[in-house]
């Protein structure tokens, strides 16, 4: 799959099964991305979910200039900041209201992150501040270049590497020894 | 964590949706703009005969343009005579109003001496100061044309002079078309 621009251009050209393909190519990676900055996993599903509708609904408006993941990533940051704007005025649903309890079983980050390493300095980046854990995250996990982590982030190349350089710098005093084995 | 069956299913249900609703959004701006372009249709086409007039007139006739949409909708004459305004009569016929309207209102070059039954636009005003005043003297009338909704237009009439007391535009009479009027007001 080429980032998912041909599964894309099947579906265009009425193949179904293609859309499934680009869901379970890109689903997980685009809640974990969004969990980023909302904290709040189920809000993370449910924003992915509209992400994926939005490539339904708005057909034409992916233009393949882009990888179809950094299009994913670009809409998903812009619905998570609206999320994060709007919060105050989602009405919080009681426990005791809700109707379906999550499943025990391994988390996402469990899922994702399989490599301990990656689950150590995921563990650090909450300490960071909200840019460095994007831009850390887009690199260090989602392995985006960091000319698409800059247009998902819509921000310049320079940004980036200097968000990245100081992220650098802090994950390695917050893991200390660990943190020079692994950066 | 929904599987991915669940993950389909749901993003195809909220796709569905969102599209429905925006067809139905978009259904309600067509419902709105098409009577909105009617009606901007339509007051354009009422409006172009006038605009049209007004393009044919050649001499700028602001007066002439205004004075012909007002034709018709005038109904209603209140002819008043001499100083004291004592009412000689009301004619409420409209073929009468309108004839009383073009004789008293209309330019005598404007080329409507067919509406009044006469030719006297060709020539200008004719006869002598003296036939003329002879034929109203020491008379002054004042025509109050009224439309339907109340909108008044004052005309005086002294001599052979007529004037618009709206404006102040004024113009004299040719003998013909003054003896016409004499015959209309009834004195």
């Amino acid at each position: 799959m080429d980032n998912g621009a041909s599964s894309y251009r099947r579906y265009l050209n009425g193949d179904e099964s293609a859309f499934r393909e680009i869901v379970k190519e890109y689903f997980d990676s685009l809640v974990f991305f969004i969990d980023r900055y909302v904290q709040e996993p189920a809000a993370a599903e449910d924003i992915a979910m509209d992400v994926f509708s939005d490539l339904i609904v708005h057909r034409h408006r992916y233009n393949f200039q882009v990888a179809l993941k950094t299009y994913l990533f670009m809409i998903g940051r812009s619905r998570a900041l609206d999320y994060i704007k709007h919060r105050r005025r989602i009405t919080q649903v009681e426990l005791s209201e809700a109707g379906e309890i999550p499943s025990e079983g391994p988390s996402l980050e469990e899922i994702l992150l399989a490599d301990a390493r990656k689950r150590a300095v995921n563990r650090a980046l909450a300490q960071l501040s909200n840019d460095q854990r994007v831009a850390v995250h887009l690199v260090y996990f989602e392995s985006l270049s960091c000319e698409e982590a800059a247009r998902v982030m819509k921000k310049n190349r320079k940004q980036i590497y200097n968000l990245l350089h100081r992220a650098k710098n802090a994950l390695r005093a917050i893991l200390g020894e660990e943190g020079e084995l692994i950066l | 964590m929904k599987n991915l069956e669940e993950r389909m299913a749901e993003i195809n249900r909220r796709s569905e949706e969102r599209i429905r609703k925006r067809n139905r959004r978009r259904r309600q701006m067509l419902m709105l703009c098409i009577p909105l372009v009617l009606c901007i249709g339509i007051t354009a086409l009422l409006n172009l005969p006038n605009r049209t007039d007004k393009g044919f007139s050649g001499g700028g006739y602001k007066e002439d343009v205004d004075m012909n949409s007002q034709v018709c909708s005038y109904v209603q004459a209140e002819i008043y005579r001499g100083e004291n305004e004592e009412q000689l009569k009301i004619v409420i016929d409209k073929v009468e109003v309108t004839k009383l309207y073009c004789v008293v209102a209309f330019p005598e070059n404007y080329g409507v001496s067919g509406t009044v039954g006469g030719n006297e636009s060709a020539n200008g005003p004719s006869g002598t100061e003296d036939e003329v005043t002879d034929a109203v003297r020491g008379q002054t009338y004042t025509i109050v044309f009224s439309t339907e909704e109340g909108e008044e237009s004052t005309y005086s009439l002294y001599g052979n002079v007529v004037s618009w007391e709206d404006t102040g535009w004024e113009q004299t009479l040719s003998k013909e078309r003054l003896a016409k009027l004499k015959l209309i007001l009834g004195s």
